[in-house]
């Protein structure tokens, strides 16, 4: 079992190197030069003098493998620079911003369980039931309305309309609920499929009709047989998502004006705002990396039958 | 209790536990976003952070911001009058060279310690330690010497004349003042200030990075005291966000270049339960032409380009009125821009037609792109695909010009990718704006007259070329206003009638607030805010 985890903690490291590649390759081949792009958004006009100043202080003179190499090196120990637009460590950026980013992104993912199970669940043992007629209409909304259209819809109703909840913002618990319900949607679409997919497929299971026939209550056999078998396929689905529940932030932070990380990485993408993209992107890599590695360690704690094949997944 | 009902209740407890701390974890439910009505706040919406409170710094530092804590020896007043604010009078050598201030006696800053000649010299002295950084700044690289002669009195020599100094000085950075205590030990405001002490009417209160900023009114103001205690700026950065957050009435007042949608604005304006106001023109929306490329390179071509197009309905169909036509390349409410003589050209097709026959551009039968020894009149015009706007008077262009025989392909670039390719000559029509009030109409000839801008080849073909060229840097010289006042008349007119250069339209700041506001006045500083007078009732 060690092995198989240090295996798969090893095969980060070359796969980290490559995304690292690919953000100092983003630089060269943007057509655009980050000095002049600082230059321009800060109204000043960009002269020579200047631009070959701002180039030398981005370290943008030196060669590719100089910068690449620089930024392994940096990024290694975590440093991973100084923003072009505000000259503050990146580190203290993000880590100013990180926690809202984590609140609603945590938030969204506990609405999305607490929403997607019991939905899923009752969706899978009553087919074509009234929740799997609901579970289906919120997965065709869910996947279909791109969420910064679904929360302005919300903002208009429940905000303008109705009054009830605030704009955008942070501060109080009702603040979190818009963009929570935003955010969660599309994930709520898709566990709800899943689970209720594998629920049907487990109450096929021999094992349940053999739970039947011994006359077992059926909220037993729904609890103990059904839901514990079926929930761990969902796990991976949501280990998969965790990534795409950060980028998801990237849209739904604009909208509600919810002072995160994503929001910023988007300012930082107008800036041209080399650093922080590049450890925007880096930690996504790392979260993308690290979610799929914990889903693996939390199935192998689930499933023995993982372990017992020497780390041979089914 | 058995165990799986133990198991059952810790799991309760800790989801209840993780639910609570995530709703009220990082925050203390009393601030945040929303907006007691209050009638001696004034909310308004800002796309981005306001950045740091220092004067000498630029991005991501919000230049209306900077403008309300700092303020400027000279003020920029409507129609370009320059007129004195924290100098009450200045006095130039007769060879332009020296540049003596007197200030003001009552100036205080906002922590009550006092503004003289002392701390002039030490923010020029701090701004100069990054000379490069600021030498966009025509005048900030020709200073030779500061100096603070007496209490009120602060001179600096520059190493050649340069009229355009008192101008720049109105800007809002980097030479505006900030106090003793905000000065780092070792007098480098570029990394920091200590605090943000200033003379302006107003002081930073309270700032949430990215959320919100409170500015509260400077006890020790030398001016008029504003009328509101409070101006409190939420940080929105979606538009359409804005739009919803006004109409739900959390915020006050919207304003800026393209600060919301033409068709958001416009629909807010129809249902008349706010107040919507424009600016004058703050710059120029133009056509540039390449007179290097082989087609342009004929100014009847250039003329005929001009004349084949309905300016009028272009510009307010596309702009539903946030924009106007413009018939000169330079706003006339700039300084030595008004009563210019240029040549005007109004839509006529008939005309267009006729020069570009002159030309030698023929329509062959059957076909429906004029043509000259066998090739065809194709021109390429660039955009910022981001701007809606460009993209939108592209197309129009696109289509009118077609049925003049003028086959123009569009091509939307990025910012930058067209700043670039206009730098590099790599383009036949770009569009491009000036930079407005208070840089121009000097950065505007400096510009066009300086390689690697794009402009000084774009005019290559201009016969005069040469001698305009000369006089445009030689403007920024004189010394004698009426002899200033005829070059500009001279190469503004010269520019424009050889049409390389052609006027779209006016950019104005667009503004829209709730019926309680009054005296909502731009300034006629691009950059400044707009809150001099401002009131809520």
């Amino acid at each position: 079992m060690s092995v198989y985890i240090l295996k798969r903690v090893g095969s980060v490291i070359p796969i980290l190197l490559l995304a690292i590649l690919l953000l100092t390759a983003m630089i060269h081949l943007s057509p655009v030069d980050p000095a002049e792009a600082y230059l321009s958004a800060a109204h000043i006009q960009p002269t020579e003098e200047v631009l070959a100043q701002k180039r030398a202080e981005f370290g943008l003179d030196q060669s590719f493998l100089t910068q690449y190499v620089t930024t392994v090196v940096r990024l290694a120990s975590f440093d991973f620079g100084t923003s072009y637009v505000s000259g503050k460590p990146v580190l203290d950026e993000v880590l100013l911003r990180l926690p809202a980013t984590v609140q609603l992104a945590l938030s969204s993912l506990l609405l999305a369980i607490f929403v997607s199970i019991p939905l899923g669940f009752l969706a899978g043992i009553r087919k074509n039931g009234f929740f799997d007629h609901l579970s289906r209409g919120i997965a065709f909304i869910g996947a279909s309305i791109p969420s910064f259209w679904l929360g302005y819809l919300l903002i208009f109703f429940f905000s303008v309309q109705l009054d009830l909840l605030p704009v955008g913002g942070i501060g109080s618990p009702s603040h979190v609920i818009l963009p929570a319900i935003t955010l969660a949607l599309p994930l709520i679409a898709l566990y709800t499929r899943l689970l209720r997919t594998s629920v049907i497929e487990t109450m096929r299971e021999p094992y349940v009709l053999f739970a039947r026939t011994r006359g077992i209550r059926e909220t037993i056999i729904l609890g103990k047989h059904v839901l514990r078998v079926a929930i761990p396929p969902m796990l991976t689905g949501l280990g998969m998502n965790l990534g795409k529940l950060l980028t998801g932030t990237i849209i739904v932070e604009t909208v509600f004006s919810w002072p995160g990380f994503g929001r910023y990485f988007i300012e930082a993408i107008f800036d041209r705002d080399m650093p922080i993209i590049q450890g925007y992107v880096f930690l996504a890599a790392l979260l993308f990396i690290g979610s799929s590695l914990l889903v693996d360690l939390l199935q192998l704690a689930i499933d023995p039958r993982i372990a017992r094949k020497g780390g041979n997944r089914r | 209790m058995n165990v799986s009902r133990r198991k059952k209740s810790i799991i309760q407890a800790v989801s209840i536990l993780s639910i609570t701390t995530l709703l009220f974890g990082c925050s203390n439910p009393n601030e945040g976003a929303d907006n007691k009505k209050n009638k001696d706040t004034l909310t308004m919406a800002w796309p981005r952070d306001i950045g740091e409170m220092n004067p000498h710094v630029y991005n991501p530092s919000q230049l209306f911001a900077q403008s309300m804590v700092y303020e400027p020896l000279v003020h920029y007043a409507e129609g370009g009058k320059l007129e004195p604010f924290l100098a009450k009078s200045w006095d130039i050598s007769k060879d332009g060279k020296t540049y003596t201030f007197m200030l003001r006696d009552d100036v205080k800053f906002s922590d009550g310690s006092t503004f003289d000649a002392t701390i002039v010299k030490k923010n020029f002295d701090a701004v100069l330690k990054n000379k490069a950084l600021h030498s966009w700044l025509g005048f900030i690289s020709k200073i030779d010497k500061t100096e603070a002669v007496d209490k009120q009195t602060f001179r600096m020599t520059l190493s050649e004349a340069y009229y355009p100094t008192i101008q720049e000085l109105a800007v809002v950075r980097p030479v505006r003042f900030l106090g003793e205590a905000g000065f780092p030990k070792n007098g480098d405001t570029s990394k920091g200030v200590e605090q943000e002490v200033g003379t302006g009417p107003w002081v930073l209160d309270e700032y949430k990075a990215d959320q919100y900023a409170t500015f509260k009114v400077n006890k020790n103001y030398w001016g008029p005291k504003p009328k509101v205690k409070k101006i409190k700026v939420d940080i929105i950065p979606d538009a359409e966000s804005r739009v919803l957050a006004f109409e739900k009435g959390d915020i006050d007042l919207i304003f800026g270049e393209g600060a919301i949608s033409v068709d958001a604005y416009n629909q807010l304006k129809e249902t008349k339960s706010y107040k919507t106001t424009m600016s004058e023109p703050v710059a120029t929306r133009l056509l540039i032409m390449n007179t290097k490329k082989k087609q342009l390179a004929d100014e009847r071509v250039r003329q005929a380009l001009q004349y084949g197009f309905d300016k009028k309905t272009l510009v307010e169909g596309i702009t539903s009125g946030l924009e106007a036509p413009a018939d000169f390349i330079l706003p006339p409410n700039l300084p030595y821009t008004s009563n210019l003589n240029v040549e005007k050209r109004d839509f006529d097709v008939e005309k267009a037609k006729t020069l570009l026959d002159e030309a030698g551009w023929k329509l062959p039968n059957g076909k429906k792109v004029r043509e000259k020894d066998g090739q065809p009149l194709q021109i390429e015009m660039m955009y910022d695909a981001a701007e809606l706007v460009q993209k939108a008077m592209a197309e129009t262009l696109q289509s009118e010009w077609a049925s003049i025989g003028v086959d123009l392909k569009i091509v939307g670039v990025e910012l930058p990718d067209q700043v670039q390719r206009f730098k590099d000559n790599k383009f036949d029509i770009n569009m491009y704006s000036n930079f407005g009030a208070p840089y121009d109409p000097h950065t505007f000839v400096n510009i066009i007259g300086t390689d690697g801008f794009g402009f000084k080849e774009a005019i290559s073909a201009y016969p005069n070329k040469d001698q305009l060229l000369q006089e445009m840097k030689d403007v920024l010289k004189t010394t004698d206003e009426t002899k200033r006042q005829k070059m500009y008349a001279e190469i503004l007119p010269s520019l424009q009638d050889q049409g390389a250069l052609v006027p779209i339209s006016y950019l104005k700041k667009m503004a829209i607030y709730q019926n309680g506001v009054t005296n909502f006045k731009f300034a006629a500083n691009r950059d400044e805010n707009p809150f001099a007078q401002i009131g809520i009732k």
